[in-house]
């Protein structure tokens, strides 16, 4: 193992393990340490960013000088970006054109963009929802009763909703998230200790 | 455990509940490293079938005969919150997947709305050709950053399945509703879809939209079904084993609570 490999190794484990036993133990000492690793995060998840601006501008430059499909929005595409962050260094992110563009511009595309999600949502249930094994038809059904459900007119119905969203799909929900959970602890075990490491080279 | 749970309380925890979960994970430690060394010493497990997996082996060689390209989107999280963990597991498929690209030379396209993610990606894709020794075709503008905003992120990877020649798209990580969006664009043009998410929310999306699904955790044994690395295995194994005592437990207090009504 290098030298490079050991050192970072050695400070992911024990930056990891003064994190994790934080969360579990109040010691003023730890707490501090915490903080101050913590706060490293967030300065170097900072400098990701300007990772990613350039990363952003290479792949859209590249696109416009090969004329790849679509090239003619990577030129808007560059030059919203650097609208954006010119007046962004120039009144600061609180500025009042800042706040408009994204206020105004952002802000509503996203929306628009989000709102689609209602059609989408009716063509995947329309695939979904054809018959086509046990299971499909077991779907369906359920689907007919707790669409159906949201309706109050049959008491019914409603009470039997209630029923299938509390407990199967409850039931189901948890053991999810019992597995999920599981998976996570084992991850961030083997990270911990060393037997994965996604920071190093392997 | 009742013991230990005291024990810990004592020595200056947090609560009873941080008490009760160090000694839940200070369980599950032993187990899992027990399991590991009795893998590594040559013990066979056998890993039930799964159909998402089992999809991801050859797609390489597909898209390199295709003259098409894979695209892998790790979804909406980072490498520094609580989504890490799928993040990772997103991270376990692309390693497996930039080893294959590098073999059959098809670079798979990456997508990532994080920018920590970024240079992570980055970096398992540069391993994989130097592993191959190929580093003059690697290229670092194969991991895209579309945006970090969910909903940017996901016109950006719509654009992508819409417009551009795809073998099949991958989707595994943190997801939440805009995971449909990007899912329905690839369905409606046919291309082959592997979905995972860890989202109960996010999965009926998955399983409408995907043909073939990871659900939950199922995403995190990547690193035991396709490079069936003991560490990884054995995780498995110490997960089953916490599992199940998990559902004693929670059937024990279930029947101690009725005979006390009763």
């Amino acid at each position: 193992m290098s030298l490079k490999r050991s050192a970072s190794t050695a400070i992911a484990i024990s930056v990891g393990l003064f994190v994790l036993l934080d969360f579990f133990v109040q010691n003023a000492f730890i707490g501090t340490l915490k903080f101050v690793f913590v706060r490293w995060a967030i300065i170097i998840a900072a400098f990701a960013m300007i990772l990613g601006f350039f990363n952003v501008l290479i792949v859209h430059l590249n696109k416009i000088l090969r004329f790849k499909q679509g090239w003619f929005y990577s030129i808007f595409l560059i030059l919203s970006m650097m609208l954006v962050l010119f007046l962004g260094l120039i009144e600061g992110p609180q500025g009042s054109l800042t706040g408009r563009i994204f206020q105004y511009i952002l802000f509503p595309l996203q929306a628009t963009i989000f709102s689609l999600l209602a059609f989408f949502i009716a063509s995947a249930a329309y695939r979904a929802f054809r018959l086509r094994s046990w299971d499909s038809a077991l779907l369906v059904i359920t689907g007919i009763i707790v669409l159906l459900g949201q309706i109050p007119l049959w008491g019914t119905l409603t009470a039997l909703k209630e029923q299938i969203l509390e407990v199967p799909v409850m039931a189901a929900t948890r053991g999810i998230l019992l597995g999920v959970a599981l998976g996570t602890v084992a991850t961030g075990l083997r990270i911990i200790l060393g037997i994965d490491r996604p920071y190093t080279e392997s | 455990m009742e013991v230990i749970v005291d024990i810990l309380t004592k020595s200056g925890m947090r609560s009873e509940w941080h008490a009760c979960m160090l000694a839940w994970l200070l369980f599950f430690l032993p187990v899992m490293l027990f399991a590991t060394s009795r893998i590594r010493a040559g013990r066979v497990v056998n890993l039930r079938p799964l159909a998402g997996f089992d999809a991801l082996r050859g797609l390489s060689a597909q898209a390199a005969e295709s003259g098409q390209t894979l695209h892998i989107s790790l979804g909406v999280g980072g490498v520094s919150g609580e989504d890490t963990a799928a993040t990772l597991a997103g991270l376990t498929v692309l390693d497996y997947l930039a080893k294959q690209g590098a073999t059959f030379d098809a670079p798979p396209t990456v997508t990532v709305a994080d920018p920590t993610l970024l240079p992570v990606a980055q970096d398992v894709l540069r391993h994989a050709y130097a592993r191959q020794g190929d580093m003059e075709n690697y290229d670092p503008k194969q991991v895209r950053l579309i945006s970090p905003e969910p909903i940017a992120y996901a016109a950006g990877v719509m654009d992508m399945l819409g417009h551009e020649p795809l073998a099949a798209n991958i989707m595994i990580g943190n997801f939440g509703p805009e995971y449909l969006l990007m899912g329905e664009v690839g369905a409606k043009k046919g291309i082959s879809q592997i979905g995972g998410a860890t989202n109960p929310q996010t999965l009926p999306f998955v399983l409408a939209s995907a043909d073939q699904v990871l659900i939950g955790e199922e995403m995190f044994a990547g690193g035991a079904y396709l490079a069936s690395l003991p560490a990884h295995i054995g995780s498995l194994v110490a997960q089953d084993v916490m599992r199940l005592l998990g559902v004693m437990i929670i059937v024990l207090l279930v029947l101690a609570r009725l005979m006390r009504l009763a």
